[in-house]
């Protein structure tokens, strides 16, 4: 059961209190029981899952080895964990990553914890609406080349992991109705959709901010409630975008089908030669698309853990929550200097969410200090999302 | 599969099980096709102007401004709509024959989806093993027992009703209205990416499928000059069969004067690149992976007919396609 008092009006912490036909509510059953840890408070619904992939925790295990695992790359060199850290929530402090043949991906490195929620993946693509889909980008992706496995080398990355023998209880494990899950032909899609399970496993819901709402009133201090008025207020309209308990309007979950177009909106990031431009390739839902009016239209990322996810925006280009902050109180962001000359507070495309306000230099600390009551301590050192194989690592060295 | 080997290639037209030029010979035997419908077998052929396309092999003068050195790296295509023309222009559509799971995906029209993968089986294109995957040659029936040909035609890529499908997966697309699976909307056959991905022939960022893939390398800067074509400026829900895109990149071709009893399709990468300088990219990823701002598209797109921003689908170019004696 859920709550009542968990939600502020303001926050429309529930897609279905926000009125207005924005979703419709479906039948509950199922939205909160299962047989997975989710490791989240009971309040929290219970995400979509693909028919063909339901989460199990054999599954998952074996995507937490196959995440921490550099032998799945072309060349040996990088693993998820090399863009997705645990103790930056899964990002990596970088600008922008770079592959395993040092290609340098056009954008920044997302959290991927609550990615279950998500209605897209990734930062402006509306096309990939699972998880399972999306991992097939970084993984055999040429442009940019990310794991670098490609039809040359697969069978080669394959054969280093069925040579492990970690893998092969593993994949038994996760995958008992198959004959031979390691070495069959589903070998691939086994490792996607295990991917793909541990992703979906990796829930964040223990910030401040989460025990606040749970009633635990000194939870927050009074500088990060002072924050979190003016996050909700009507002249900062953040929560208009970064909204319910994903902190992002972008959710769905078990008990509600949402009925309107994912979202993806501009905020005045650039404006190149004045007609609106977003730097290619970096051009959001435009990118797909090709319709002028999704030009630099990204979708509103989840705040959840942001305090530890420098530097900011699609292409890392806004170095802290500060300049966040005042990029929006600007309207937009004015660029004056090459490479990018233009007033993106003059795109046409600009969400009209996105008005400048006045803030003073105190009331933006009270925002950061609310945007920091977001973060989940416990999960940059959950031994639940943790590097397994150093675990067997110090096993094995001790006496 | 391994069907067909280059050796096969000099005899050109294989009349499976007839043995008879096509003219003459109506199925009597093997099921499946239509009554009186002749077996036909169209074979392709990858070239660099007159010289046989392989893996790793340097032709020179590729590309505008004198041409430059480059190395053969990839070479496969989707087709689809396989048809013949008459003297008096009627379309007479071809059936494939889904003897060969992996290649062909049975059927006339936008159903009948064959991938022609055209690297050559020496080093170079896929690492250290020949190319298991080669397949030149589309088989299927068509009744032109009794007609004159002057033409066959074939679209290039995977038709939109079958781009979007889950490749990965192999899961149905969902209706959105009725919750209800979409009748023939799991991959099967050439459709199934082969190594979730890893064989290129799908783009899964984009969620459709590559419709061609032809590769140069350039030894200069050792960059690879891409030519993936794709649809793009799509919009609408792939898992529910809704996503529709404005720029389906699926080229029409025209082999005129093609005659089933001594031609092979000749795809030439020369003319391909004959409007590129192909040392310089002018935008987005080297080479041309479909977008309609990537200057290094325009020519490509001109030479195979395909609408481009600026460019002239209509001009005269040295055709891409042709038909060449098979010898
Ligand atoms: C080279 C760095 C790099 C590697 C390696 C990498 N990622 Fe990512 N990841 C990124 C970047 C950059 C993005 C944003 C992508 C975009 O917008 O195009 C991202 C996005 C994601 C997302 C979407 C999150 C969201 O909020 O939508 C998920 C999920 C994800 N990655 C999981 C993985 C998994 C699983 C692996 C290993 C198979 C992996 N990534 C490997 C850099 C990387
Ligand atoms: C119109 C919708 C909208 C409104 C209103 C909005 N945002 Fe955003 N927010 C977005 C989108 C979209 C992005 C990603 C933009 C990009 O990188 O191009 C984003 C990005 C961010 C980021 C960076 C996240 C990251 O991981 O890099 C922060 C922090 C942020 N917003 C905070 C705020 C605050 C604080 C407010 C109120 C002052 C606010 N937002 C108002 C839509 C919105």
């Amino acid at each position: 059961m859920i709550p009542t008092r968990l939600f502020l009006p303001a926050l429309c912490l529930l897609l279905a209190a926000c009125g207005g036909g924005s979703s419709t509510r479906v039948d509950d059953q199922n939205a909160s029981a299962s047989d997975f840890n989710w490791n989240m408070p009971g309040w929290v619904p219970l995400p979509m899952e693909p028919a063909n992939n339901r989460i199990t925790e054999e599954k998952f295990q074996l995507g937490r080895h196959l995440f921490y695992d550099t032998d799945l790359s072309g060349n040996g060199t990088i693993s998820c964990e090399s863009c997705h850290q645990q103790d930056k929530a899964f990002t990596d402090g970088r600008v922008r990553p770079v592959g395993a043949t040092g290609e340098v991906h056009p954008r920044n490195a997302q959290s991927i914890a609550n990615a279950a929620w998500l209605r897209t993946l990734t930062w402006g693509n509306p096309a990939l609406t699972e998880i399972e889909q999306q991992i097939v980008v970084p993984l055999f992706g040429i442009d940019p080349v990310e794991h670098g496995i490609n039809e040359a080398n697969q069978d080669m990355v394959l054969a280093r992991l069925q040579e492990k023998p970690e893998y092969q209880s593993l994949f038994a494990a996760a995958y008992p109705e198959q004959d031979d899950p390691l070495f069959g032909e589903l070998a691939w899609q086994n490792i996607v959709r295990s991917l793909s399970s541990f992703v979906r496993g990796i829930t964040s819901f223990r910030s401040d901010f989460d025990r606040y709402n749970a009633g635990e009133v000194g939870a927050l201090s009074a500088s990060a409630k002072r924050g979190m008025n003016l996050f909700n207020s009507e002249r900062l309209e953040c929560f208009h975008c970064h909204e319910g308990y994903t902190l992002t309007a972008s959710v769905r979950d078990r008990r509600i089908t949402p009925t309107v177009p994912a979202p993806f909106n501009n905020t005045g990031l650039y404006n190149i030669d004045g007609i609106s431009g977003y730097p290619a390739p970096n051009t959001g839902k435009y990118e797909l698309s090709g319709n002028p009016a999704d030009m630099g239209r990204f979708r509103p990322q989840s705040l959840r853990n942001v305090a530890l996810t420098a530097p900011y925006n699609h292409d890392g280009s806004t170095a802290t929550l500060r300049d966040v902050i005042r990029n929006y109180a600007a309207g937009g962001r004015n660029i004056t200097t090459p490479p990018h000359v233009g007033d993106g507070r003059m795109n046409v495309n600009k969400d009209p969410f996105i008005v400048s306000f006045t803030i003073s230099e105190a009331e933006i600390d009270d925002v950061v200090a609310f945007l920091e009551s977001l973060t989940d301590h416990e999960l940059i050192d959950d031994p639940r999302y943790s590097n397994p194989w150093l675990e067997v690592t110090v096993q094995d060295t001790a006496p | 599969m391994r069907i067909v080997l280059p050796a096969l290639l000099g005899l050109g037209v294989v009349l499976t099980g007839c043995g008879g030029s096509s003219s003459s010979s109506s199925d009597n035997g093997s099921g499946g096709g239509q009554p009186g419908a002749t077996q036909v077998s169209i074979p392709f052929r990858a070239m660099v102007g007159n010289e046989p396309f392989e893996c790793g092999r340097t032709y020179a003068g590729i590309g505008l401004n004198g041409g430059n050195n480059a190395v053969g790296n990839d070479a496969r295509l989707f087709i689809h709509n396989v048809r013949f023309v008459t003297n008096d222009d009627r379309e007479i559509p071809v059936t494939l024959d889904d003897q060969v799971a992996d290649h062909q995906k049975a059927g006339a029209g936008e159903e009948g989806i064959a991938l022609i993968d055209l690297r050559d089986k020496s080093l170079g294109c896929t690492g250290e093993d020949a190319n298991p995957d080669y397949y030149d040659t589309v088989t299927g029936r068509a009744d032109i027992a009794d007609e004159n040909i002057r033409a066959l035609r074939f679209s290039v890529g995977v038709p939109e009703k079958y781009n979007h499908i889950d490749a990965q997966g192999g899961q149905p697309q969902i209706d959105a209205d009725s919750g209800e699976p979409i009748p023939g909307s799991e991959a099967t056959g050439p459709l199934i990416a082969s190594g979730m991905g890893a064989g290129g022939m799908h783009w899964s960022w984009a969620m459709g499928y590559v419709h061609a893939r032809l590769e140069m390398q350039v030894p200069a800067s050792s960059n690879v000059f891409y030519i993936h074509l794709g649809s793009t400026a799509c919009e609408g829900e792939a898992v529910n069969g809704e996503r529709t895109c404005a720029n389906g990149n699926r080229p029409d071709v025209e082999v005129d004067g093609f005659d089933l009893r001594q031609h092979v399709v000749r795809m030439d990468l020369a003319s391909l690149l004959s409007g590129n300088d192909i040392t310089v990219n002018q935008g987005g990823p080297f080479g041309c992976m479909s977008s309609d701002v990537d200057l290094d598209c325009l020519p490509i797109f001109e030479r195979l007919g395909l609408p481009f921003p600026g460019g002239d689908p209509d001009g005269d170019f040295a055709p891409v396609f042709s038909a060449v004696d098979a010898d």
